[in-house]
């Protein structure tokens, strides 16, 4: 194992520092290191100057357009652009439906989407969730009946990430219903704009409509939209969750969140002193940087370990949990340092800037509201509980 | 347990307040006509004296009806106007049947009043506000608002241009506003606590994943636990913090009461979020609405850091006493209470 950065690996990163620089605009940026909202505009905005760079699809083979990164310089590009204020690259896309594709599609389906995703035209969202299916997926009930050269889809999906936005779903179905469980299950893509379709807002806690509740009612889906063979869909919804979990450790965003903790904890006074320097609370700045710095050093290793060759297995378990964890704990010393600042709730200051006003500056307005947000990340992307179930499994073979 | 006169109103109180409507009455013109029916039950009065029209309970007696408002869902500041009618009827003044907040102004060398996160005083018409010693009854509608993180239409934090806007002032420097406060919102968490409770293992024996009830899962099994000695402690301490036999809560138990119920709080929330996964961080159930009070609670008033204080400073006063005797002496009711 070796976990330094090579001279070519340093020069790429000088590379990215300056694109960001260079392209960036400032407006996302400010937004960005503020820890505030992102609208859809401003994420496709910079998708497509990445996109332009060619820079977008990092783990797609260069054939299909993809940047032919090693993982090094894939964390590497996500490390800066996190640092520098950048939005994410919205994943159900460019990161999940398109390795699927890749490796499952049909000729004819790769040169259909793969094209409009990279050029960022098509939203996409995911269909996996159900009222009935959360932790336990393979127990989905949406039922896809073949009717001549199309399935007729029925059902109801849940928690489906800017579905509102999307021009399209992947979606699990189940096209055998006497199968058991994973068996009978199909991964079909949908045209939002099907007739039947109802996208439904779910508010969270922050107020945010970021989920939806998507209702299928005889939506007629061209049988040509079938990924990989019929009742055979887990295999493709395994193979994307392995690439969900890759990079849902976030180490970019948490090390950002941390650079704006301490700006935050400098900046606000205790008794005449930044409060960084209250011996309390520094102790709690220094314990979540050094669970950070571990999971760094656990991610540069399986890194490193896949570039010899090994795919990221269980381990990707353990690094969510971190993760979750990690940024749950940033965003909490945040509101923490903040105090009464972080209160306030200012609808507008989310998205855009304000005047200063007493009972509040300009970096607390988003703190609380990332601070909710945060609680889903211990949530999704399979629950931080069903990730321990894996680690029981597959790890301690229990 | 003197706690059953008191079955009539948790009656009410739930009849008032289904868990479908919870949310909607966190809206001012909801909780406005709700508060009409609140207050015509008769217990709003429960603290005034008898000679000024009211029931004239003790402070020991009236804890149930903080706990059952909270554990209701009750959304409007309801032991604070109690208690400020308490304080008001012993100032001469009369009640006009207004709900009201209660905070305690931040320290200014300005003219101006602020009060930071104060609790239900968007659904209040007027605030009763404790500034050195003085206490100011302002009208919530002169106040400049800025809406609560935790409750955006419910809570707020207020400014009014001068003193001179109260339309009652009186002095009372023997009260103290924090410990008011402490007490009644302690009483009001574990209620919360108890409803979340009940919440999640009406939760864990309905929803069936892998095949079975999830409250078949040990792991699940043990939360629960968990929480429920959460709940069972919090509201032992919050019964401690109001043994008073007036409406004045005692300093050290209030503050005791007031720690215990937001160290638990967290650890409840946690729990409760939890067992109902995805669902209860919506506003498809009403889960948020208890959880986002207690954080509310917590961070308000006396918050875990300042309760810690007051308790570290009475210690370390005495320090002839050994933390047995400390606890024995100051931390436990006395028996007139």
């Amino acid at each position: 194992m070796d976990i330094h950065f090579t001279a070519a690996e340093q020069a790429f990163r000088e590379e990215v520092r300056s694109f960001l620089r260079d392209k960036l605009p400032a407006e996302i940026a400010h937004r960005g290191l503020n820890g505030k909202r992102f609208d859809k505009d401003d994420q496709v905005t910079w998708m497509r100057l990445l996109s332009e760079r060619g820079w977008l699809a990092a783990n797609w083979p260069q054939a299909f357009g993809g940047t032919g990164w090693s993982s090094v310089q894939k964390y590497i590009f996500d490390e800066e652009a996190a640092a520098a204020g950048a939005p994410w690259i919205v994943p159900f896309g460019v990161s999940m439906v398109a390795p699927v594709i890749i490796k499952f599609g049909t000729p004819e389906q790769q040169a259909r989407f793969l094209p409009r995703i990279l050029s960022c035209e098509d939203w996409w969202c995911q269909g996996y969730s159900e009222p009935g299916a959360g932790s336990d997926l393979a127990s989905l009930k949406t039922r896809a009946e073949r009717v001549g050269d199309h399935y007729v889809v029925n059902g109801q999906k849940t928690w489906t990430t800017t579905g509102q936005w999307a021009d399209w779903m992947f979606c699990l179905v189940r096209t055998d219903p006497q199968a058991r469980q994973q068996r009978g299950i199909s991964f079909l893509l949908i045209d939002m704009k099907s007739p039947g379709i109802t996208v439904r807002p779910i508010i969270t806690l922050d107020g945010e409509h970021e989920v939806n509740e998507v209702f299928l009612d005889n939506v007629r889906v061209p049988v040509h939209n079938l990924v990989g063979r019929e009742n055979e869909g887990w295999t493709c919804a395994k193979y994307l969750l392995t690439h969900e979990r890759t990079t849902i450790a976030g180490v970019d965003s948490a090390k950002a969140m941390l650079a704006r903790l301490k700006r935050i904890a400098n900046q606000e006074l205790l008794d005449g002193r930044p409060l960084l320097e209250n011996a309390s609370f520094r102790l709690q700045v220094a314990d979540v940087e050094i669970q950070l710095m571990a999971m760094e050093m656990g991610i540069l290793r399986t890194l490193s370990a896949a570039v010899d060759g090994a795919a990221p297995g269980a381990e990707s378990s353990i690094l969510k949990i971190r993760g979750s964890e990690i940024r749950q704990a940033i965003s909490y010393l945040i509101s923490k340092a903040l105090g009464a600042y972080a209160m306030p709730f200012l609808e507008d200051e989310l998205g855009y800037d304000g005047n200063e006003a007493p009972l509040y500056t300009e970096y607390s307005s988003a703190a609380f509201t990332q601070y909710l947000d945060m609680r889903k990340a211990s949530v999704y992307g399979g629950s931080n509980e069903i990730q321990k179930n894996i680690i029981a499994k597959m790890i301690l073979e229990l | 347990m003197t706690d059953i006169i008191f079955n009539g109103f948790e009656r009410a109180l739930f009849d008032l307040c289904p868990l479908d409507q919870l949310r909607l009455q966190e809206t001012p013109e909801v909780a406005a006509a709700l508060w009409q029916t609140i207050d015509e039950l008769g217990y709003t009065d429960a603290l005034v004296s008898e000679s000024k029209g009211g029931a004239g309970l003790s402070l020991t007696q009236v804890q149930a009806l903080f706990f059952m408002a909270g554990k209701v869902g009750l959304s409007l500041p309801f032991g604070e106007t109690m208690m400020a009618r308490a304080l008001l009827a012993d100032a001469g003044h009369a009640n006009d049947g207004a709900c009201i907040a209660m905070a305690r102004a931040v320290p200014s060398s300005g003219s101006e009043i602020v009060c930071t996160d104060v609790a239900g005083a968007a659904l209040a018409s007027q605030v009763l506000v404790s500034r050195e010693g003085e206490w100011l009854l302002m009208a919530r509608e002169a106040a400049d608002v800025v809406p609560g993180c935790y409750r955006h239409q419910a809570s707020a934090s207020l400014r009014w241009a001068s003193a001179d806007q109260a339309l009652v002032r009186f002095e009372r420097p023997d009260v103290d506003v924090e410990s008011l406060l402490n007490a009644i919102h302690a009483a009001a968490m574990a209620g919360a606590m108890d409803r979340i409770l009940a919440m999640a293992v009406e939760y864990a024996n309905d929803r069936r994943q892998f095949g079975k009830l999830i409250g078949q899962f040990q792991a699940l099994q043990q939360e629960l636990a968990v929480l429920a000695e959460q709940v069972c402690t919090a509201a032992l301490a919050a019964r401690m913090g109001c043994m008073s036999a007036g409406y004045v809560p005692d300093r050290l138990l209030a503050a005791t009461a007031k720690l215990r119920a937001s160290e638990a709080a967290t650890r409840a929330a946690a729990i409760g979020h939890a067992v109902l996964g995805a669902i209860g961080i919506t506003e498809e159930h009403p889960l948020g609405l208890f959880t986002a009070r207690l954080y509310e609670w917590r961070a308000t008033a006396g918050t875990e850091l300042r309760c810690a204080e007051i308790l570290g400073e009475a210690l370390l006063d005495e320090p002839d006493s050994s933390m047995f005797d400390f606890i024995l002496k100051r931390l436990s009711p006395s028996d007139e209470a």
